[in-house]
């Protein structure tokens, strides 16, 4: 039998540092405890028996310390043999990089039985270590890392941002910290519960003067006092400029000249979106009808906020509602680009980065609902139809979207009911487009659900305008019908007799009336290939295509995702040029590196990051970190558990902090709630099924265990002796305790009965809403949540204020990945916390946990690029022949229809024109070189051969080619993976990348046959 | 505990009287107490359940009895009430692996976690293989029932006997 490999705990922790000076000395202060079995029939100094447990044994009795300089002796046996503190110095550069470690020397034998040896082991381990070196003279420097001369541009610009923010120090089996400590001396520290505070960014931000931000006063925009309006935005930009002069005074003190040209760098990014912003209010200043939109946008944004108060009771004064200034600064900045097809700007992609929670929706919901009203202002013969296509990776986010978006679209079919000569007779309107798992697609399955009652599953459960919720009378559902509508005599809509709401759910109705603004996923994209209705969405009737893109989370699109999208891009870009429209595209993220090689990858264009960053991370001049003394940040604490399982080292971090507010608060409600809820994020699903199995066992054993030591240790203070009694072993028997002041305390410390709920993709949408709903219940309320297991789908969207608990199961992949799903918690008054639980047999988890203190201080930089590779062979094996097909389908040249795919002519002129315009826009992407670009050309003219063979194939046979259809007298196109019936397998939705197999076990398979 | 109710203590103490002494602090000195600990602000009530956390994982907060000058763990092993700040003994003749080895393949290694998607279904991303299939090598379970001590799981999940 092959001898089992076991994983063996740590002996030995310490850190590094690079240090330099003449004379150098260390102090290293150490400490630790041992517990020692005590032996039966042992009497302590009263001559009472002692119980056989475990004794503790200080090791040293504090103050204790060894010195090092590069000269001194390496090594110091301490704690009476039983450990050893070795510095090991190597020489760099000017100085030397100096390891220090605690380890302990004692040994045990393997061979040892099971009890003898878990005994031994409980002996001669060493608990509650410490280690501290204390810098009596040298000066220690900044921890060696990458040579700058490997950094690429952006990675320079990166590093120039966290200048400031120094690693002094690499913890090795643990974290390391360091600090001056009161006497100025450097003292690093073995930390095995790191804690860092990352400050929090603020958004309110600016000059001072907020009266351009106040929508009352920039509403005003289009009548007599715009002279006014138009100045105060003027002076709202030059701010920006004098700030940017700041900048680059403060850039020329630079001590490096390296660091002077990537600082003028950055600088050179903030002029351009100062002019852009500036050449935003000079078209407000020259076209009448900006100034409309401009003023109808600002309105929108007013009474939908107003409304949204008044459905909570609160009333405000119209001028404290207002921008932040980072938003009015992005739509300045975008305006000319969004309505001038031919701006310098349209074919750059606008991406506002910031961070979570800071309100980067409204910036872009503000430059739709200038759009709206810009396009019937210009284009009154043509302006229908979809004019804006919103699209999200997840679908929770979508609907949580397309609620919100709900609102401003309202407040302008208001506004254009009262201006229907203005602003044209079709509604506004918003569609969500999605799977069917979150919405209807067909009026039957809408019919359906309402008839049964199913009403969660239509999205929309109040009047996004009042929040009258709805009951059956408001979902008008017909076989070729479907809206929603308000009752409330009360409402803007409800006391119109038509009563409309101006919003859809049902994909059947959306092809019927294209909603102004469409909010889809980017998967529902992929139905493109095989639905020919969707074409209602890019202008028909003499309608103007889209002009605006916009994709939220922009780095969620990423990997094999990514890829496919990649592809599906090229087609609808191919379709909108072809149909005359170059759009713009708008994008928005709160992590992202290398953005133009994965804007040019995904969008083929270019990108201009908003705000652009200062030369400093502390300050971009619409962003700004709110110093800790002003504001608590979020509280990052590590934990590594080394002898537990990545099974069970959950079990002691969840059980503690369970128990943590009644020991903590016991006392002040005020605070038990803040930190009662947990939510446990894990990257997989297994992750979630493992730790639910947990939650269901050890922790509640564990979480009992610790109650009772909590309610052992407050029972002492008051009756020392009182549970010495051997009976009072569990909460159960000390609740049966008849003593009244006992049975007091007792009651203070009650048992926990978690309420464990899972938001994963295993639930329904509807499921995870009510989980989300069950989210804002505070504790002590039915159905309050205690445990939320949760996947990486709360990493967007989950906005739940009094959440302030979240742990981290295992250090996700990305960091990206972390900081949006840690941002999750401390969004409301009360400050996060986020508990780290590494594993101790993973790598990554160790390397994090190693260097907590240097990730955490500037976590930002260490975003890793996205990785998208739509041209690879094997992504374009997948989908570009679905980005092909769309092209000519939708390229409005009488390929539309499911029966004229027999009908291509690759020598048509209007076909060969979409084929040339998608290898344009393949070429645009593609950044290996013309090596590649000619391999992707190749791959385009082989898909049209293949098409053009099987069309003729069908012509000289008599059968009918279509796309894709049921009746076998036809030959497909397209077909399922699954499926054999059609020349080209082809996806339903962009995850579904890779073909999946059953695999069926016979039987056990014997050990001996492997 | 607060220096002030510490003396009370010690007095009512000495006279056998610690049910009155617990009844004044839960009474009368108790709202002088809510108001003490009101009057944190948030950030050092955050502090506070980051402490007990702290000590409660490495076991520096453990709940020791005195006998006497000295301080007893009772009902259960250190090493299953303390879960991390400790260095172990060195184990004479393991044929270890490293934490860090390579040979366990990352459970984690799967891409996009969840897979929640928008469009018309999820695909489970968590075909992955984990690595950390074994129970650690010393063989107890928990606290103090184990389930047998001489018997121990190792990482090719087979179970032996020891000794």
């Amino acid at each position: 039998m092959k001898k089992g490999k076991r994983y063996i705990p740590p002996s030995s922790a310490g850190f590094s540092f690079f240090i330099t000076g003449e004379h150098i000395l260390l102090r290293v202060y150490y400490d630790a405890v041992c517990y020692k079995k005590i032996p039966e029939q042992e009497r302590d100094d009263r001559g009472q028996f002692l119980p056989r447990q475990w004794e503790k044994i200080p090791l040293s009795d504090g103050g204790v310390e060894v010195e090092f300089s590069p000269e001194s002796q390496v090594q110091h046996i301490v704690f009476n043999g039983k450990a050893r503190i070795d510095a090991l110095w190597r020489r760099y550069r000017t100085g030397y990089i100096v390891t220090i470690t605690m380890s302990n020397n004692q040994n045990i034998d393997d061979e040892k039985n099971g009890k003898e040896f878990i005994e031994e082991q409980n002996e001669k381990t060493l608990f509650n270590v410490v280690l501290h070196a204390i810098v009596e003279s040298g000066q220690v420097g900044i921890y060696p890392s990458k040579n700058r001369a490997f950094l690429t541009d952006e990675e320079k610009e990166v590093a120039l941002r966290y200048k400031d923010l120094h690693i002094y120090a690499v913890g090795h089996g643990a974290a390391a910290d360091w600090a001056f400590n009161k006497q100025g001396k450097m003292e690093i520290k073995v930390d095995f519960i790191p804690t860092v505070e990352v400050p929090q960014l603020t958004a309110s931000t600016g000059s001072g003067d907020d009266t351009p931000l106040i929508f009352a006063f920039l509403k005003m925009c289009e009548g007599e006092k715009h002279h006014e309006i138009l100045h105060s935005l003027t002076l709202f930009v030059s701010n920006y400029a004098g700030w940017i002069e700041a900048q680059s005074r403060r850039a020329a003190h630079e001590d490096d000249e390296e660091d002077k040209k990537t600082a003028q760098s950055i600088i050179e990014k903030q002029h351009l979106a100062h002019n852009r912003m500036r050449r935003g209010v000079e078209l407000l200043q020259k076209s009448r009808n900006a100034r409309i939109a401009f003023a109808t946008m600002n309105r929108a944004m007013l009474l939908q906020w107003i409304s949204n108060d008044r459905n909570r009771g609160i009333e405000k004064k119209e001028s404290q509602y207002r921008w932040r200034p980072f938003q009015l600064a992005f739509i300045l900045m975008v305006l000319e680009s969004v309505v001038n097809e031919e701006s310098q700007y349209r074919d750059t992609l606008d991406l506002i980065w910031f961070p979570t929670g800071g309100g980067k929706t409204e910036a872009y919901l503000g430059v739709m609902a200038f759009l709206f009203i810009y396009r019937r202002l210009a284009y009154p013969a043509s302006y229908g139809g979809t004019v804006a296509i919103m699209r999200y990776t997840l679908r929770l986010l979508t609907s949580q979207q397309f609620i919100r978006a709900n609102k401003v679209i309202s407040a302008l079919e208001l506004i254009r009911r009262e201006n229907g000569e203005l602003f044209g007779r079709e509604p506004f309107s918003t569609g969500l487009w999605v799977g069917g798992a979150t919405s209807p697609n067909t009026y039957y399955q809408a019919v359906k659900m309402a008839e049964d009652g199913q009403f969660n599953k239509l999205v929309i459960s109040s009047c996004p305008w009042c929040d009258a919720p709805f009951s059956k009378k408001n979902y008008i559902a017909g076989n070729d019908r479907f809206h929603f509508t308000c009752t409330n005599p009360l409402c803007d809509f409800g006391k119109n007799p038509k009563n409309l709401l101006p919003c859809n759910i049902v994909d059947e109705a959306l092809y019927q009336n294209p909603p102004t603004l469409l909010i889809a996923t980017v998967d529902k994209f992929a139905r493109l290939t095989w639905e020919e209705r969707a074409a209602a969405f890019f202008g028909l009737n003499g309608n103007r295509p889209p002009e605006l893109i916009v994709q939220d989370e922009l780095h969620l699109i990423s990997n094999a995702l990514g890829s496919i999208v990649g592809l599906y891009e090229v087609a609808i870009d191919t379709v909108l040029i072809t149909r005359g429209m170059r759009s713009k595209y708008i994008a928005s993220t709160a992590t992202i590196k290398n953005a133009k090689q994965q804007i040019r990858t995904l969008f083929g264009r270019d990108v201009a990051v908003f705000p652009p960053s200062g030369i400093r991370c502390d300050d971009s001049y619409f962003a700004k970190s709110v110093p800790l003394n002003e504001k608590p940040g979020r509280l990052y604490v590590g934990y590594l558990a080394p002898l537990l399982s990545r099974q069970r080292c959950l079990e002691p971090l969840a059980a503690i902090l369970l128990s943590a507010p009644i020991e903590v608060f016991g006392d002040m409600e005020a605070h038990m709630d803040r930190w009662w809820t947990q939510i446990v994020y894990h990257g997989s699903l297994k992750g979630v099924g493992n730790s639910r199995t947990l939650y269901q066992s050890g922790i509640p054993y564990l979480l009992e265990r610790v109650t009772v030591e909590n309610l052992k240790n407050e029972i002492e203070k008051f009756f020392p002796g009182f549970t010495d009694d051997k009976k009072l072993v569990t909460i159960d028997d000390f609740n049966r305790v008849a003593d009244v002041e006992v049975k007091g305390i007792v009651e203070k410390y009650p048992l926990r009965d978690l309420n464990v709920n899972v938001l994963t993709s295993n639930q329904s949408a509807v499921e995870n809403n009510q989980v989300f709903m069950a989210l804002e219940k505070g504790r002590g309320e039915s159905g309050a949540v205690d445990v939320a297991l949760a996947t990486n789908m709360i990493s967007v969207g989950l906005d739940v204020s009094r959440l302030a608990m979240m742990i981290i199961n295992g250090q996700p992949l990305t960091t990206a990945e972390y900081i949006q799903a840690s941002s999750r918690v401390g969004r409301g008054e009360t400050p996060g916390i986020v508990f780290v639980n590494y594993y101790k047999t993973q790598a990554r988890s160790l390397s994090h946990y190693e260097n907590f203190r240097s990730y955490h201080d500037a976590f930002y930089r260490f975003v890793e690029p996205s990785s998208l590779t739509p041209f690879t062979y094997q992504a374009r094996s997948r989908a570009l022949h679905a980005a092909l097909i769309i092209a000519l389908r939708y390229g409005n040249i009488g390929l539309l229809t499911n029966d004229s795919a027999g009908e291509f002519d690759r020598d048509n002129q209007a076909v060969r024109k979409v084929i040339k315009e998608m290898k344009r826009r393949c070429a645009v992407a593609v950044h290996y070189g013309q090596e590649e670009i000619e391999r992707v050309h190749l791959h385009i003219d082989e898909l049209v051969d293949g098409w053009r063979e099987r069309a003729d194939y069908c012509r000289a046979n008599r059968i009918k080619l279509v796309f894709n259809s049921k009746d076998r007298s036809f030959d497909n196109l397209i077909c399922n993976f699954n499926e054999e019936n059609g020349l080209w397998p082809t996806l339903q939705s962009m995850r579904n990348v890779e073909n999946s197999a059953l695999v069926k076990l016979f039987g056990k398979v014997r050990r001996e046959q492997q | 505990m607060n220096p002030e109710y510490k003396e009370i203590f010690t007095t009512l103490h000495n006279l056998g009287k610690q049910g009155e002494y617990y009844r004044l602090v839960t009474n009368a000195q108790l709202l002088n107490c809510v108001k003490e600990k009101s009057s944190l602000d948030i950030k050092s009530a955050r502090k506070k359940i980051v402490d007990y956390t702290k000590k409660a994982l490495t076991g520096s907060g453990l709940i020791l009895k005195s006998h006497g000058n000295r301080e007893i763990l009772t009902i259960q092993r250190p090493l299953d009430r303390c879960f991390t700040g400790f260095l172990f003994p060195i184990i004479r003749n393991q044929n270890s692996l490293d934490a860090a080895d390579d040979n366990y393949i990352d459970g984690d290694a799967h891409i996009g976690g969840d897979g929640y998607t928008g469009g018309d279904g999820h695909i489970d991303e968590d075909d992955h293989i984990d690595g950390d299939d074994h129970i650690d090598g010393d063989g107890y379970i928990d606290g103090d029932d184990h389930i047998d001590e001489d018997d121990y799981i190792d990482g090719d999940s087979e179970i032996k006997k020891r000794g």
